[in-house]
């Protein structure tokens, strides 16, 4: 397989509320090829996990409306086919996990049972079969004494271990994409370290491509090979990893990197990006990034700038790199 | 050394929480803080790292007498607060003041801004004269990034990084000399806490504050810190001055965690080798015996079973609790039991 595995083109994700409409997600495009990461990087309210959502359509709509945009899986596109054949391919080829695992495991059924309902209803296989892989998968994704564990509730297993289990779960049909919403926010670093390197074990074993939705600057760099940073709905930077932090293009980029203390360096100061994020309603006249941007050019405010592809299969949507 | 005494020091701090376990069965004890020392100097600013579950936030409720500790002693300022009166306890307060981890639950929905902060104030019944408290009132939202306009706005109006800085005006209030700080900025976004951070920063130099800053990120705590304590199951396991602790870790779990945290750099990320720690947190309900970290330590020998160690000094200022100290020497002939 050559081409892309999945390719989102020009999605916008609307909230039709009754007094005003919120653009959350307002243009996104990106390729995702096998064995690849892409992450997507944003702070609340960017629009990174609307679009996660938007690609399994599993927003509530209304009041979310996917406005326009294609999300193409090998070709098919994910929004306009019937809602039968979406089921099929959800859970099974394109997997999702998401940050609270304690909110998304069923909390009355056993960690087993829920694996083997998704291996029963997508492999079409026996109750005691799937129970079988289910203890396999546990094992896979680390968990000691999976025959016990397996009979375990979420409850009886600490916030490491429920995601494991997600992930046996989301890997339970070797999906051919794994979105993960935030899968190590909630999670101590050590904790968090050890499921970075699991999905890095998993991802190189079933060459899965992995959509990474993270607010941490540190797990993008751990993980991504290319790298959507959205401000405000939309992206705003593209890049691949190595080339985003080396020599950031787009100035909220640039501030966001600059924000983060590091570990290994003690500034005096941290560049702050100045003010708050934006209000998402209504639309913006200019750049979204403006009125907090320390090199907005005159034309910022009122000149919505277009998406300026550049050099090393990078774009960012700045008009700074006008030329 | 400076001659001044500790603002706040801590000896032999423990908190045991009992529960109970089953219907039948007996009392169970969660040791959440189980024998802390700890110092903190005037204008000193102190970070006390570790995981969910070890105890920290426990010992900033002590610190702050919120709780009561089940042995050991809290000395603010050199007297022993447990020897204290209620009423003196209060007038107290106005000298350690608290901010929280939440923004969102840590103010009253129906309180306006400006009677979240001057609160304090009427409480302890400070700057009655109303052109005094104007002018205090003016002062505080101006060092906190408050804009006077919002003085009648109630905390849902705001995002999180302007309510954080409505906690940090309300702490301040009263001019404390300690601020004990749970998590202040992790509940921000990047770039709103770098905002944060370097306010704190301002804040500490201006006001002569003492910081113990309560945290579960490294990369926060070397910005802002001069000296860290990391916990581990209700322990201090090692304490250094900031620099030393993060170039030259002498306790085998703070090298797990400085290594686990994720570097923003890809080229570092792509080099490193990262220490992997196996398994959770055990239960504070039954720590391990001996050293608590032994179950997951890469270095451990069979003696860390049973010897509980004492924190050694490894060079001055620096002390670690680890029975095979210095770990890092007895790295190739430790006799690494397989995990």
């Amino acid at each position: 397989m050559r081409g892309p595995v999945l390719a989102v083109r020009g999605l916008r994700t609307h909230f039709m509320m009754p007094e005003r409409t919120v653009k959350a997600v307002d243009g996104i495009t990106y390729e995702l090829y096998p064995g690849k990461t892409l992450a997507v990087v944003g702070e609340s309210g960017s629009g990174k996990s609307v679009h996660a959502l938007s690609i399994l359509k599993l927003l509530p709509m209304p009041p979310a409306e996917i406005v326009s945009g294609q999300v193409l899986f090998r070709g098919e596109d994910l929004l306009t086919m019937p809602a039968e054949r979406l089921r099929q391919v959800r859970g099974d080829r394109i997997a999702m996990i998401f940050q609270e695992p304690m909110t998304s495991l069923n909390p009355v059924l056993t960690i087993g049972e829920q694996i083997a309902e998704t291996v029963v209803l997508h492999q079409k296989k026996s109750k005691a079969n799937a129970w079988e892989k289910a203890v396999g998968l546990l094992a896979k994704v680390g968990i000691p004494h999976p025959e016990e564990r397996a009979r375990d509730y979420p409850h009886q297993f600490s916030g490491g271990m429920r995601q494991r289990a997600m992930i046996a779960i989301a890997l339970s049909c070797e999906p051919d994409v794994l979105i993960a919403d935030e899968p190590t926010t909630a999670l101590d670093v050590t904790i968090q370290a050890q499921i970075l390197e699991l999905m890095k074990e998993l991802q190189r074993e079933y060459r899965m491509a992995i959509v990474l939705i993270t607010h941490n600057i540190g797990v993008v760099a751990e993980m991504a090979d290319d790298v959507v940073v959205m401000y405000a709905g939309r992206a705003v930077e593209q890049a691949p990893v190595d080339a985003l932090f080396k020599d950031p293009k787009h100035p909220y980029t640039k501030g966001l990197l600059e924000s983060v203390p590091s570990i290994y360096k003690r500034k005096e100061r941290l560049e702050a990006i100045k003010g708050q994020p934006p209000d998402l309603t209504g639309g913006f006249a200019g750049c979204p990034f403006a009125p907090r941007c320390a090199v907005a050019l005159e034309r910022c405010a009122g000149d919505d700038p277009p998406q300026f592809h550049l050099e090393g299969g990078r774009m960012s949507n700045c008009w700074r790199e006008e030329r | 050394m400076s001659a001044s005494p500790p603002i706040l020091e801590v000896r032999n701090l423990k908190k045991h929480f009992s529960s109970r376990k089953s219907m039948f069965g007996g009392e169970a004890t969660v040791k959440a803080v189980d024998g802390v020392s700890l110092s903190v100097m005037p204008r000193e600013s102190v970070a006390v790292v570790g995981e969910s579950g070890c105890g920290k936030t426990t010992l900033g409720k002590l610190v702050l007498a919120l709780e009561k500790p089940t042995e050991g002693q809290v000395f603010f300022d050199g007297r022993d607060m447990a020897g204290m009166t209620a009423g003196a306890v209060r007038k107290l307060r106005t000298d350690m003041q608290v901010i929280f981890q939440d923004p969102y639950s840590s103010l009253d929905p129906r309180m306006s801004v400006e009677a979240v902060i001057t609160e304090p104030w009427i409480i302890h019944g400070m700057h009655k004269d109303p052109a005094t408290r104007a002018r205090k009132l003016a002062k505080l939202l101006d060092d906190c990034g408050i804009a006077k306009t919002h003085l009648a706005r109630r905390p849902h109006e705001f995002s999180g990084g302007q309510r954080q800085r409505v906690g940090i005006a309300r702490a301040l209030a009263l001019d404390p000399r300690l601020v004990v700080a749970d998590e202040p900025v992790s509940a921000l976004d990047v770039s709103i806490q770098a905002q944060i951070l370097n306010l704190l920063k301002d804040l500490q130099k201006e006001r002569a504050l003492a910081y113990l800053f309560i945290s579960h990120d490294f990369s926060v705590v070397r910005h802002l810190c001069a000296r860290v304590a990391v916990m581990y199951l209700g322990r201090i396991v090692e304490t250094a001055d900031c620099e030393s602790l993060f170039n030259d870790p002498q306790h085998p779990y703070t090298e797990a965690l400085l290594s686990a945290v994720p570097v923003p750099d890809p080229s570092v990320e792509k080099r490193r080798k990262r220490i992997l720690l196996c398994g959770d947190v055990p239960s504070p309900l039954k720590p391990p015996s001996g050293c608590r970290f032994h179950p997951r330590c890469r270095y451990m020998k069979e003696s860390c079973r049973l010897d509980d160690p004492a924190p050694t000094q490894a060079r001055p200022g620096h002390f670690a609790a680890c029975p095979i100290l210095p770990f890092k020497e007895k790295r190739s002939d430790a006799a690494l039991v397989a995990l």
